[in-house]
């Protein structure tokens, strides 16, 4: 077994892309994204948690993006340290356009914090309600809550196309597209 | 069609390749361990000394060694306090007008107030429908409030209520805002003419007399700028990464000037140059008549987010991340001084009677440093006095955020902030704390 050293080595230097990926789904910026990694790596190892394999220290850090994205106590690099990525040198030519983003992607980003984090923990990470509830600190309740929001957005946007489960679904809202459909 | 697990997938691929391609460098591993070493020994120290201030002791102490691009921590200025304070209730982002001894300012809970300026009482308000982030502007006789919904109202103050006079429909787009998107545009008055921009990109003429629209201008991004006016000339910086220069007669574009990086703050003008900065990093000074380059200041590795005052041939800005105030010849961009304060001082700066104003907003750890108005010597850039205001109600690009976004307005004796708390605070202007005699 790796001592906490060896993990965040390899956490650092293999996994940063995969995570910065997937702190995009909550950014929608690259920027914010490494950002919200680099907070969430800080946060993740400035305690002692007996880390000692590279997936365990990873979903840590999932976690921790998730919590840090809805709390928003990014700190350290936002101020100080990350002063070279708030700014990108000028260029005199055309700007280039920004990064396209795909109609899922555009509705998440549609949704609020908190449903989007929840969104993203029940129907990718598949965390059961109670502990999405955990990881961002939020009530049982509230947590169900934010996702029968969030699903109710993500139908109306999207259409009922993409399999978000039934479990979540709150009161109908809005037209025939709020009703109930298996997947 | 793949379920929205495949959907994000696709995202998380999207994301990586995009950081793959254009990703800044990043701390190696040796920073967090570094980091993580440190954080530790803090947590172990404040955990012996016993205590939740023995614990914030040592956060602030891994705080102050933070390092800062040269010059000092903190200025030395002592806190001042406030004259009066008035309860808006709601975030205020646009610098506040003065005019006959009110005081107007537009606020996102969507109404323009007019308080008294002797003692900050609420004379009337007035509900524009949507959040105003811009400066409320007049032409002496109407007061004008351009909302987010891109409705441009104009009123008169008929002492204890607005009267309306005329509205502007003028973009069907609402501003859509991301967590640095804090400004909106301001309608500047241009001889009988507003100019204002909109979220839809286009800069916009306007009659002040009775709203009748005289030309628009199209740009490629959304225009949160106000425009600068000087030698017949309206300059205007859009999302798109340009700077327009236009006849104001007619909206016809004379140059553009590309900064490569949206131009999201106000830019100046000042004796035929024309200062600006972007959400790059250079402030440039540009030639009025023809938008040439005649000099550069680099602000890296910040945002030049900084939009000028003008005191005795200098120009001078904030800053982004770099925490500072700098000074520059506005012919020739040399510098002349820098200040440095604690947080991001996004607003144009005012001056009065030898004294800078500039106010600066916090997040993050940066919040354990309570002031965020700063008074400055004008000549030296020597802090003189600095003044809180309160936590933020909403607005959060990272969290908890303090302190001011909308520019500090003198009158009356009077530095004026609108603040993130809600609050309008009033502070004695001069160059000595509020209630207390110059320092030896």
């Amino acid at each position: 077994m790796a001592g906490w050293p060896a993990v965040l080595d390899e956490l650092v230097e293999k996994r940063r892309p995969a995570l910065v990926g997937y702190a995009y789904v909550y950014t929608g910026d690259v920027a914010a994204a490494e950002d919200l990694v680099h907070d969430a790596i800080l946060r993740t190892f400035s305690k002692p948690r007996g880390l000692v394999a590279v997936p365990q220290a990873e979903a840590y850090v999932r976690r921790a993006i998730a919590t840090i994205f809805v709390n928003g106590t990014r700190r350290h690099r936002r101020f100080v340290e990350r002063m070279h990525l708030l700014a990108e040198p000028e260029s005199d030519a055309v700007p280039d356009s920004p990064v396209g983003r795909d109609e899922v992607h555009e509705a998440l980003l549609g949704l609020s914090p908190r449903e989007r984090a929840c969104a993203v923990l029940r129907f990718y990470e598949d965390l059961p309600v109670a502990e999405v509830a955990e990881a961002l600190g939020i009530s049982h309740g509230a947590a169900k809550r934010y996702l029968s929001d969030a699903s109710v957005k993500l139908r109306e946007r999207l259409g009922p196309r993409l399999g978000l489960g039934d479990e979540h679904r709150g009161a109908p809202v809005g037209g025939p597209g709020a009703g109930k459909r298996g997947k | 069609m793949g379920d929205i697990r495949e959907s994000i997938d696709r995202i998380v691929e999207r994301g990586q390749r995009a950081y793959a391609a254009a990703g800044p460098p990043a701390p190696d591993s040796a920073f967090y361990a570094r980091r993580a070493r440190r954080a530790v020994r803090a947590r172990a120290a404040a955990l012996a000394a016993g205590g939740v201030a023995a614990a914030a002791l040592a956060v602030l102490a891994v705080m102050a060694v933070l390092p800062r691009p040269g010059g000092s921590v903190e200025p030395a200025g002592r806190p001042g306090s406030p004259v009066w304070r008035s309860d808006v209730g709601s975030e205020m982002f646009g610098t506040p007008l003065v005019s006959e001894g009110r005081l107007y300012v537009g606020a996102d809970d969507g109404r323009v107030r007019a308080l008294d300026l002797a003692d900050g009482s609420e004379a009337w308000a007035f509900d524009a429908g949507g959040p105003v982030r811009g400066a409320i502007t007049t032409d002496g006789r109407l007061l004008f409030a351009l909302a987010d919904d891109g409705v441009l109202h104009a009123v008169r103050d008929g002492g204890t209520a607005a009267v309306p006079e005329w509205r502007l429909d003028l973009a069907d787009t609402v501003v859509l805002r991301g967590v640095y998107d804090a400004y909106g545009s301001a309608p500047v008055v241009v001889g009988d003419a507003l100019v204002l921009g909109t979220a839809d990109g286009v800069v916009h003429a306007v009659s002040a007399r009775d709203g009748g629209l005289l030309w628009s201008f199209r740009t490629g991004g959304p225009v949160r700028t106000s425009a600068a006016v000087g030698d017949g000339v309206v300059f205007v910086g859009s999302d798109d990464g340009f700077l327009y220069a236009l006849d104001p007669a007619t909206g016809a574009e004379l140059w553009r000037h590309g900064f490569g990086q949206p131009v999201t703050a106000s830019p100046g003008f000042h004796d035929g140059v024309v200062v600006a900065g972007s959400r790059g990093t250079e402030v440039r000074g540009l030639d009025a008549a023809t938008g040439e380059v005649l000099w550069r200041h680099s602000l890296a590795p910040s945002w030049a987010e900084a939009s000028p005052v003008f005191v005795d041939g200098l120009a001078v800005f904030g800053s982004s991340s770099a925490g500072m105030v700098t000074a520059v010849d506005a012919r020739t961009g040399e510098e002349r001084w820098q200040a440095f304060v604690r947080g991001w001082p996004w607003a144009r700066p005012t001056e009065a009677d030898g004294v800078v104003y500039a106010v600066t907003v916090l997040t993050g750890d940066a919040v354990s440093w309570p002031y965020t108005v700063y008074a400055l010597d004008a000549s030296t850039g020597t802090p003189l006095w600095q003044a809180a205001t309160g936590d933020a109600l909403e607005w959060e690009p990272d969290g908890r955020s303090v302190g001011a976004l909308a520019g500090p307005v003198v009158a009356d004796g009077l530095v004026v902030v609108a603040g993130l708390d809600g609050f309008v605070t009033a502070f004695a202007a001069g160059s000595a704390p509020p209630g207390q005699s110059p320092g030896p």
